[in-house]
């Protein structure tokens, strides 16, 4: 499964580890470039630094042709509503979760293809709920 | 007509004016608290102190009267989504315009319905664009329902068009072309069919963007 990971603090850490498995490929986009020193080095794991989420280079990700799921979780959830949106809507991606605690955009766009969570549900298990595969707990950094 | 402004600026600020000297009503909902105790003495109770993102903030600005247009003006492009959808989908508003401040996300905004966009770099672009461009093809404006845009062509004398007298008619422009209007010596021509094109008219004409080379070449090819 081709992810898309978008995030910019522990968070995303966190929400990679959970999703790490060898039959998933992640790429992970953030603006912080320490995240990506720390996370870029796992396995199946492409960190991209995005300064810009219009930019087209951002989801035109080289040796990737399709997105399976964006996951969406800095922490301005107006940012993870446009990555989403713009995966889903401009690049045709089937499935986006977007980490949200608006109560507006839980009511607008919480949907089967469009799933919107809090910090709590990325807490429990929910998230890894919405992946077919199970985590791979004995993966571990090349570095 | 009932209006809400989402965020002021000096582009909220003017069409506040206009809005007013016509005779709307308006609710301008700004989150800066400074802001909006600036504002006060020009606004009046029409300015509010509020995050337009907030459902309850929405609602106390009077959208659920319902109001009859929203304008999302804000500096984020996250939150002018939002306010429009939430404005279309949840409170039935019939019109939703919104800023684009970044013009890549315009597809965007197209594909979730917003009824207008505004594009903010795009007519100083496009001026800036064509006051250095060599070219005779000048912008002037998208036409977002058709996604077309109108564009002007000056015609040169060694024209092909020009030497042969060749009618508009006759001219094999791409499907969905449209010449709109000639402006010859300073004066308006309509494009009757049996026009022909002189040296120095300059053209304006309605086509969609992956054409207007194809124009170009018929309209100037020598």
């Amino acid at each position: 499964m081709n992810i898309y990971l978008y995030g910019n603090d522990q968070i995303v850490e966190s929400t990679l580890r959970s999703m790490l498995n060898k039959q998933n490929n992640i790429v992970l986009v953030t603006e912080d470039q320490s995240i990506l020193d720390f996370l870029g080095h796992f396995p199946n794991v492409t960190g991209v630094h995005n300064l810009s989420l219009a930019a087209q280079d951002i989801y035109n990700i080289r040796g990737f042709d399709h997105f399976d799921v964006c996951v969406a979780v800095s922490n301005n959830y107006l940012h993870n509503l446009i990555v989403c949106k713009n995966l889903q809507l401009v690049h045709n991606v089937p499935k986006a979760i977007c980490l949200s605690d608006n109560n507006m955009v839980s009511e607008l766009y919480n949907s089967s293809t469009f799933n919107v969570i809090n910090v709590e549900n990325l807490l429990s298990e929910t998230l890894t709920e919405m992946f077919p595969v199970p985590v791979d707990t004995n993966q571990t950094r090349m570095f | 007509m009932f209006a809400i402004i989402v965020g002021y600026n000096s582009v909220s600020q003017s069409l506040a004016e206009s809005l007013i000297s016509a005779g709307n009503e308006l609710c301008i909902l700004e989150k800066n608290h400074e802001k909006t105790e600036y504002l006060w003495n020009q606004f009046g109770s029409m300015i509010m102190h509020g995050d337009a993102t907030q459902k309850e903030q929405l609602e106390k600005a009077g959208i659920n009267r319902p109001a009859d247009v929203v304008f999302a003006l804000t500096d984020d492009d996250g939150a002018n989504l939002l306010i429009c959808q939430a404005a279309k989908e949840i409170y039935n508003v019939q019109q939703t315009v919104s800023i684009v401040n970044d013009i890549k996300l315009r597809s965007l905004f197209r594909l979730s319905k917003v009824d207008s966009i505004v594009d903010k770099n795009y007519f100083m672009l496009k001026e800036l664009e064509n006051s250095v461009s060599d070219t005779a093809i000048k912008h002037i404006v998208p036409i977002e329902t058709s996604n077309t845009n109108l564009i002007s062509i000056n015609i040169p004398a060694d024209s092909k068009i020009v030497m042969n007298n060749t009618a508009i008619s006759s001219l094999d422009l791409p499907e969905n072309t449209l010449v709109c209007l000639v402006v010859r010596d300073g004066r308006h021509i309509r494009p009757s069919n049996n026009l022909t094109l002189a040296a120095e008219d300059q053209v304006i004409v309605a086509s969609s963007s992956s054409n207007e080379t194809i124009i170009y070449n018929i309209l100037t090819g020598v």
